[in-house]
């Protein structure tokens, strides 16, 4: 059975999912946390698959917190009552429970989570949090096909969009996996699953084609190593 | 409805005495007069006519007329006119009988010209001012419902931000984990709910309540909010006892708590303080509400800061004229919210 944890800093507010998630019997542990800080500890201790996540937490707040992690779990909002917040769900049909939380509503959320998938495969369920502006969005790494760096910031194109995260594109180099995202300039990493087409450009440089439409023109350097790579 | 305003004042001006100018032609030639007579008949009361009244109604524009009351106005509407005539018919004699030669002027011939002129001049004045007249109360009409709209809007903004939502359902929800673990105080902690939800309907629309009414509420109030912070939210209450009796918006104080939880306990993860004093000063009394935290600190939630504390400020502004104060600052790590307000 998969373990849990529930973030929220109202202690009865606490004890209250809890004992909702314990009747459920659906998780092998529950734990706890009050706040981003004891959260982070918990994730790296426990390795939950579901978290059920306070938006309005001291300190950093429950997007915030989101935000500041490279990996995320699968994740259920939680709030109390919160307009920002809530309208920017709905624009992405993002789940979230509502204080009090009925049983019902709480069977049904986890219901559509992904619960079976083992510990291993879960490389492929990998996904980061992104908020730009109201919107925010889960995105699955793997849907993601390149990061460009503006500044200190990184614009991750996904889909049709392309919203900033607070993450330099080195940071972004150093904990990507390397077999799937590669870093071809110092501008842009790309998805390697995207690409389409390389072609021979001048100067021994390559130039990529994704499969979105985009051109992307590859460093020297680095169109040395992608020729190893795909021994071209 | 007829606008007023220059342009059109011109307009009216010019047809009206063009056609007076007119029909005394049309009749004086219809009648054999000879083309001198016509002439002076014609140009000079024409243009003396246009230019009193142009000059009377320039005056018009420097008094506050539309102030006065209706009999006042009705005076100076029958003395102008009078005057107006006076004025009129001396210089058009006067100046006729000068390029005539005229010696010796019939009595009867001027009372006549007098009396016509006079009704000229009168429903001159008479359309003047009911136009104005009209076009005032009018506006004075929308104003009126200007008003009032703007009332019901501060009424409702008020309303809407007395009991912050986000509380109301996390009083809820903690009263409802409570229930299995202190029934004891879970009753007492609905009752509190109760008394707060009854209290904001019942005094929303009122303007001011007494303070130790307001106190009251206050305190259930942050019995509530420590079933939600628990040992996070520490606060003290210190009331001169002889302002029990003073009068204050309803919800203000209430408001005030709200916004320090907002911006100051809460985001804390060891919680914080809150301390309340109500002390005279002067010819005022001043409710100062302190919390921990700093006036810069981040609203990362895209709540709009202030919205409440605009709330305040606008019904002090309805309530005392003006008369009443609320400023925010910081000392020692203190944020200090405090209104004041005339005994």
């Amino acid at each position: 059975m998969p373990n849990c944890l529930v973030v929220e800093d109202s202690r009865l507010a606490r004890k209250e999912l809890v004992q909702l998630l314990k009747k459920l019997d659906q998780f092998e542990e529950i734990h706890e946390a009050q706040d981003a800080e004891e959260a982070l500890i918990a994730l790296e201790e426990f390795d939950p698959e579901v978290v059920f996540l306070d938006i309005h937490l001291p300190g950093k707040n429950g997007f915030e917190f989101l935000e500041s992690l490279d990996h995320i779990p699968q994740v259920i909002f939680t709030t109390a009552y919160d307009e920002y917040a809530i309208k920017s769900f709905d624009y992405n049909a993002i789940d979230y429970l509502l204080k009090p939380i009925k049983k019902d509503r709480l069977i049904k959320a986890i219901d559509k989570l992904d619960l079976n998938t083992s510990k291993q495969s879960n490389i492929q369920l990998q996904q980061v949090f992104v908020r730009d502006g109201e919107k925010c969005w889960f995105v699955k790494l793997e849907d993601i096909r390149l990061f460009e760096s503006v500044g200190n910031y990184a614009k991750v194109y996904f889909e049709s969009e392309k919203p900033m995260i607070q993450k330099s594109l080195s940071y972004l180099e150093s904990v990507l996996d390397e077999n799937t995202f590669f870093r071809v300039n110092r501008q842009q990493i790309i998805n390697l699953q995207f690409i389409d087409k390389i072609d021979t450009w001048f100067n021994g440089k390559l130039k990529i084609k994704l499969k979105t439409g985009e051109a992307i023109e590859v460093s020297r350097r680095q169109s040395h190593k992608i020729k190893q790579l795909f021994s071209l | 409805m007829v606008k007023t305003g220059n342009k059109n004042f011109w307009i009216a001006q010019s047809i009206g005495w063009l056609s007076i100018a007119l029909s005394n032609f049309t009749v004086q030639y219809l009648a054999g007069f000879s083309f001198q007579m016509l002439l002076i008949n014609t140009v000079l009361p024409f243009a003396f006519g246009f230019l009193i009244t142009t000059l009377y109604r320039s005056w018009i524009k420097k008094i506050n007329w539309k102030h006065w009351s209706l009999p006042k106005t009705i005076g100076l509407i029958s003395g102008s006119t009078l005057l107006q005539t006076f004025i009129f018919i001396s210089i058009l004699f006067g100046l006729i009988s000068y390029l005539l030669g005229i010696q010796e002027l019939e009595t009867p011939k001027i009372l006549s010209n007098a009396f016509i002129f006079g009704i000229i001049f009168l429903a001159w004045n008479l359309i003047y001012f009911s136009i104005h007249y009209f076009n005032n109360w009018h506006y004075s009409e929308i104003e009126k419902w200007q008003l009032v709209a703007e009332m019901k809007d501060a009424q409702l903004g008020s309303l809407k931000a007395q009991i912050n939502p986000h509380f109301i359902f996390n009083a809820i929800n903690n009263i409802r984990s409570l229930i299995l673990e202190d029934k004891e105080k879970a009753r007492d902690m609905l009752l509190n709910f109760s008394d707060l939800f009854r209290y904001s309907l019942k005094h929303s629309g009122q303007e001011t309540v007494k303070l130790k009414e307001e106190l009251e509420i206050v305190n259930q109030y942050l019995e509530l909010l420590s079933i939600q912070f628990e040992d996070k939210l520490q606060y003290s209450l210190n009331i001169d006892d002889h302002l029990l009796e003073k009068e204050v918006p309803p919800m203000i104080l209430q408001m005030l708590i709200e916004n320090a939880i907002k911006h100051g306990i809460s985001q804390f993860k060891e919680g914080g303080k809150i301390q309340i004093e109500i002390y005279p000063k002067a010819d005022y009394f001043y409710i100062d509400v302190k919390n921990t935290g700093s006036l810069n600190s981040k609203t990362s939630l895209g709540e709009r800061l202030g919205v409440g504390l605009e709330n305040i400020k606008r019904r002090l502004d309805l309530i005392y004229n003006g008369h009443a104060n609320f400023h925010m600052s910081e000392a020692q790590n203190l944020v200090i919210a405090s209104i004041k307000i005339p005994i």
